[in-house]
């Protein structure tokens, strides 16, 4: 993959986002707030506690790399953490790919297009996880020196070129993916649902 | 213009002699570490054969070619000195060495090279040592190592997150990087040695660049790795990881399921 598209990838989907967000904000439109709580169906209850359990791994790799590496410096431990980053990421794709069908069958198509993307995401992690194993100790030497390098406004994708094409592929894909979320979900017209649930069950309520 | 030259080429054999001699004496000790070492040490006392610190200046040259040549046709002639050797080291003949006299040239330039330098001067580095004459002690420490429950001392990346090896966790090592099971059985002493101090793959170079391994590190690493080549277990396959994950999620939807279900059966009129 071209070193320029390490560049400029994620400050491009940051620029997206952030236009979104802009957008949404300039225009006023009313947040999508449901006064009384909605009921949540097990795919919705699968991606939140999937997106967690993913979100946490990848976070805290991120964050405090050297927390990571000494927890990951025992095979138990290491495999472990493995263990339980696969089941979450599992129950993510599980969770989206209900919701997908979902969403698509209830003609909401930008929702469903966007979860659809959010599932393919997910399904490269899957893959990345099981046939390029440990990700959780890689990770922090390999992808978080370009991702911080990519928020000190130092791009520098030295080490994460010489990494196999699917990790690279859901490193980008992923920023890619989170812009787009932004800024689908930040469209000035008013939300009537949030992302998780879908109207069928609001109606149901 | 000939004769002018002769001077001139004297002067720089003078120069170049050093040079030749040192190169000799470096080639002398690649040679001492493969071919002698598991059984000698220059300085470091007897080991299954003597000490052979100061060698050129306790025996002279043709009896020390004679010995290395053939040991056990010099004992049987009943040289007095090597039936003196025989008997110090426990009746252990040493073998027939079959060097060239340019390599036996480069040998003795070592030996006397290190008497120049004294006791323990020539201690060899703990990298040049045979992977395959590593203690159980040193064995151990490279797993440890590989594992990574012993951190690398310049806070390198333990090998056991990128590479498997038979045998070793509860689910094996990473696959980013090739399996090393049978590395040191492929590459040999002589391809592993300098990949491990140099780490010149595209990815471990710049992994590596401000984190080299020490070279006891190397070393252990080393022997960790030509034990381990002959390992003849099953290797596991990646999709038994994928079916663990398989049986969590399913097990985790299940307790979702019934969860949930329960507490919304509960809470109905």
């Amino acid at each position: 993959m071209s070193e320029a598209l390490f560049s400029a990838i994620p400050y491009v989907a940051a620029g997206a986002a952030v236009a979104g967000v802009a957008r949404r904000l300039m225009a006023r439109a009313p947040a999508s707030a449901p006064s009384a709580p909605t009921p949540w169906t097990l795919s919705g209850r699968a991606v939140l506690a999937g997106g967690v359990i993913v979100g946490l791994n990848h976070l805290l790799g991120l964050l405090a790399p050297r927390v990571m590496q000494a927890f990951n410096a025992s095979p138990g431990r290491l495999f472990t953490l493995e263990a339980v980053s696969l089941i979450g990421a599992l129950l993510l794709a599980w969770g989206l790919a209900g919701l997908t069908v979902r969403r698509a069958r209830e003609g909401q198509w930008s929702t469903a297009a966007l979860l659809g993307l959010l599932f393919a995401q997910s399904l490269s992690g899957i893959y990345l996880a099981v046939a390029v194993r440990w990700g959780s100790a890689w990770y922090v030497h390999v992808v978080v020196p370009y991702l911080r390098s990519v928020l000190a406004f130092q791009p520098d994708a030295s080490l994460l070129a010489q990494a196999p094409f699917i990790v690279q592929f859901h490193t980008l894909f992923g920023m890619v993916v989170l812009a787009l979320a932004l800024f689908i979900r930040a469209r000035p017209e008013p939300i009537t649902a949030p992302l998780l649930v879908t109207p069928r069950e609001e109606t149901a309520r | 213009m000939a004769r002018g030259l002769v001077p001139v080429i004297q002067l720089l054999a003078l120069v170049a002699a050093p040079v030749a001699g040192a190169q000799s004496a470096s080639q002398g000790a690649t040679l001492f570490t493969q071919r002698c070492a598991t059984c000698h040490t220059v300085g470091e006392g007897d080991r299954v054969g003597p000490d052979l610190h100061g060698v050129m200046e306790r025996r002279d040259e043709p009896w020390l070619t004679r010995f290395i040549t053939s040991p056990g046709a010099v004992i049987d002639e009943g040289d007095p000195v090597a039936t003196a050797l025989l008997k110090q080291f426990n009746g252990i003949r040493m073998p027939d060495q079959q060097l060239t006299p340019e390599e036996r040239g480069a040998l003795y330039a070592f030996f006397r090279d290190c008497t120049q330098k004294g006791t323990g001067g020539c201690k060899p580095s703990p990298a040049a040592k045979m992977g395959t004459d590593a203690t159980s002690e040193e064995i151990a420490r490279g797993r440890r190592l590989f594992e990574g429950t012993e951190a690398l001392a310049k806070g390198g990346p333990a090998c056991f997150g990128c590479h498997d090896v038979r045998g070793l966790g509860v689910a094996g090592g990473g696959t980013l990087g090739p399996n090393l099971t049978f590395a040191f059985a492929r590459m040999g002493e002589h391809g592993l040695r300098p990949l491990l101090a140099k780490l010149d793959t595209p990815m471990m170079a710049a992994l590596y660049a401000k984190a080299p391994l020490e070279e006891e590190e190397q070393y252990a690493l080393k022997a960790y790795l030509a034990d381990v080549s002959r390992d003849g277990s099953k290797p596991r396959t990646d999709r038994d990881f994928f079916y663990l994950g398989l049986v969590g999620m399913l097990a985790v939807l299940g307790f979702m399921g019934v969860a949930f279900n329960a507490h919304t059966k509960r809470g109905q009129p």
